[in-house]
């Protein structure tokens, strides 16, 4: 087990890739935090998993992370992992040309995934700098590194997400803090892709399945990442495996984005 | 019925039977879930058919189908339509000791086990959604395929369990639906010869089920199903004689020195069993 006895905080649990990572993580032996701004899917999660806890927790609201990290510590005494899969609906921010794109919707994913990854790294890595160790980890995606079409906010968004990530590694590292992203391609097993892809599906005045294809065309493989596979790579990123790696995004595209 | 807007699982959903409905209700506007034993069948089936949600899962293993019924109320907490589709055939010759007794009630894990734990696991979403059950009987729950006797029994018990749904689901508006196959042609049944029983193809069932359900039929019996329905009634000696006679040379004749039954002589591509 590659994550035994880790102790792991999940901002974001209630979506796919939270579930996913949670899945993963606990197979691999951590022990489990889920958070979220919803309670229903994560205490569902919580009877999937074992090893793992529930708690309501708005990733944006500075005191609630800490009091909530807080209450990690008195239980465990230690935090390892930090794992930001928080995301926002898409459906105002996607699928519009910047030229048309209200400045409100352009604005607000650059707001909040910064502020939401900010928030919760550093007072996480508040907690890990006592230990001398520990890693936090976000999400990404590919518009972070290319021009997309109809993306809105969302690319500098994930931009701005991975080079917090450098930022705070530089800063951490030498406190034994390794900072990561994952930059899956984007994947239709979750509804969120499955929302997405239909914006754009209808932007481009094309069906959902044309709209897949197209994208999926551009990789090497000829097929899009899985949660399954996006999670397998979280785990040897956040194992001490990885210790090489911080201060960068995995490149998950499947081939279809150069380093 | 009205067959669209719905939210629904398919057990042995990617392939066959399963894989056939799974896409036509996906095609009328439906959110639709397949499950699978089968790890390359379903990583194929997320690459072909994007637009399916395909979880891992076996029914016949008690611990899968909770695990299923948990990521299932977490994630389609709308779900109102179960079908109960996975199904294993084998044929097995009785006159000989089975090597491997386990292995023996397979059908029975998957075929009858599996329909009732997945009804059960799942009945406290279905209820409250007003929703459907269909189960994926057999023509062969009327007369047995003699040659695989275990699975032509299985179908008769899920036909008596259904009949017995039906009615303890009626209070609660839960619409219970049994759907009575011929032969199809799948993996399935390669290899199956096509003498006596033509094959029908997965599209011609999948279209007359439709008509069916949007006609509210709640005993599906397709093509030949019928046939074999009546003579079951009429004239069964008859009938069973018929299948008997058909099925006789399917039956695995002994394979090795101990006499014991190798017991598939059915086609090397295994069975999707969930």
């Amino acid at each position: 087990m590659m994550l035994k006895d880790k102790v792991a905080v999940i901002y974001g649990a209630g979506g796919a890739i939270g579930a996913a990572i949670a899945h993963a993580f606990a197979r691999e032996g951590a022990r489990l935090f889920l958070t979220g701004r919803h309670r229903a899917p994560i205490d569902a999660l919580t009877k999937e998993v074992t090893s793992a806890e529930a708690a309501e927790v708005d990733a944006l609201d500075e005191q609630a992370v800490d009091r909530h990290l807080q209450s990690v510590i008195d239980k465990t005494g230690r935090i390892d992992i930090s794992f930001n899969a928080v995301g926002i609906p898409n459906t105002k921010i996607q699928g519009v040309p910047l030229v048309d794109l209200d400045a409100e919707q352009f604005i607000l994913p650059i707001a909040t995934y910064a502020r939401s990854y900010f928030l919760t790294a550093r007072l996480a890595a508040r907690r890990m700098s006592a230990n001398k160790s520990g890693v936090i980890m976000t999400v990404t995606s590919v518009p972070a590194r290319t021009g997309i079409p109809l993306v809105g906010g969302l690319g500098p968004a994930m931009s701005a997400v991975e080079q917090i990530t450098r930022n705070l590694s530089v800063e951490l590292a030498p406190k034994g803090i390794r900072v990561v992203g994952l930059r899956p391609q984007g994947m239709p097993e979750s509804s969120t892709i499955r929302e997405v892809f239909e914006l754009h599906a209808r932007a481009h005045g094309i069906s959902w399945d044309q709209f897949h294809g197209m994208i999926a065309s551009r990789t090497h493989t000829g097929r899009l990442t899985t949660l399954e596979e996006m999670a397998n790579a979280a785990v040897f990123m956040a194992s001490d495996k990885a210790s090489a790696m911080t201060g960068t995004a995995v490149n998950l595209s499947m081939g279809s984005l150069d380093d | 019925m009205e067959l669209s807007g719905h939210t629904i699982l398919i057990t042995g959903g990617s392939a066959g039977i399963g894989l056939a409905f799974a896409r036509k209700f996906v095609e009328l506007g439906n959110e639709v879930i397949v499950t699978g034993r089968r790890r390359s069948k379903l990583d194929e089936v997320k690459q072909l058919h994007p637009r399916l949600h395909a979880i891992h899962s076996d029914v016949s293993d008690p611990a899968s189908i909770a695990a299923l019924a948990a990521e299932i109320k977490r994630r389609f907490p709308k779900l109102d339509v179960l079908m109960n589709n996975a199904g294993s055939f084998i044929m097995r010759n009785l006159g000989l000791p089975s090597g491997d007794l386990v292995e023996l009630a397979a059908e029975i894990e998957t075929n009858i086990n599996g329909t009732i734990r997945m009804t059960s696991a799942l009945i406290d979403l279905i209820a409250p959604n007003k929703g459907t059950i269909i189960n994926v009987s057999s023509a062969l729950a009327y007369v047995p395929l003699t040659s695989a006797p275990i699975y032509s029994a299985s179908k008769a018990a899920i036909h008596s369990y259904t009949t017995s749904l039906r009615f303890q689901l009626r209070d609660a508006g839960v619409r219970v639906v049994e759907l009575m196959p011929p032969l199809v042609k799948t993996d399935m049944s390669a290899g199956m010869w096509d003498g006596d029983f033509k094959m029908i193809s997965t599209d011609v069932l999948v279209a007359a089920t439709i008509k069916a359900l949007k006609n509210g039929a709640l005993e599906i019996r397709v093509g030949q199903s019928s046939q074999l329905y009546w003579m079951s009634r009429i004239a069964p000696d008859i009938i069973n004689s018929q299948l008997w006679k058909g099925s006789r040379s399917l039956i695995p004749k002994p394979q090795n020195s101990t006499g014991a039954e190798t017991p598939s002589v059915r086609p090397p591509v295994s069975t999707d069993r969930a």
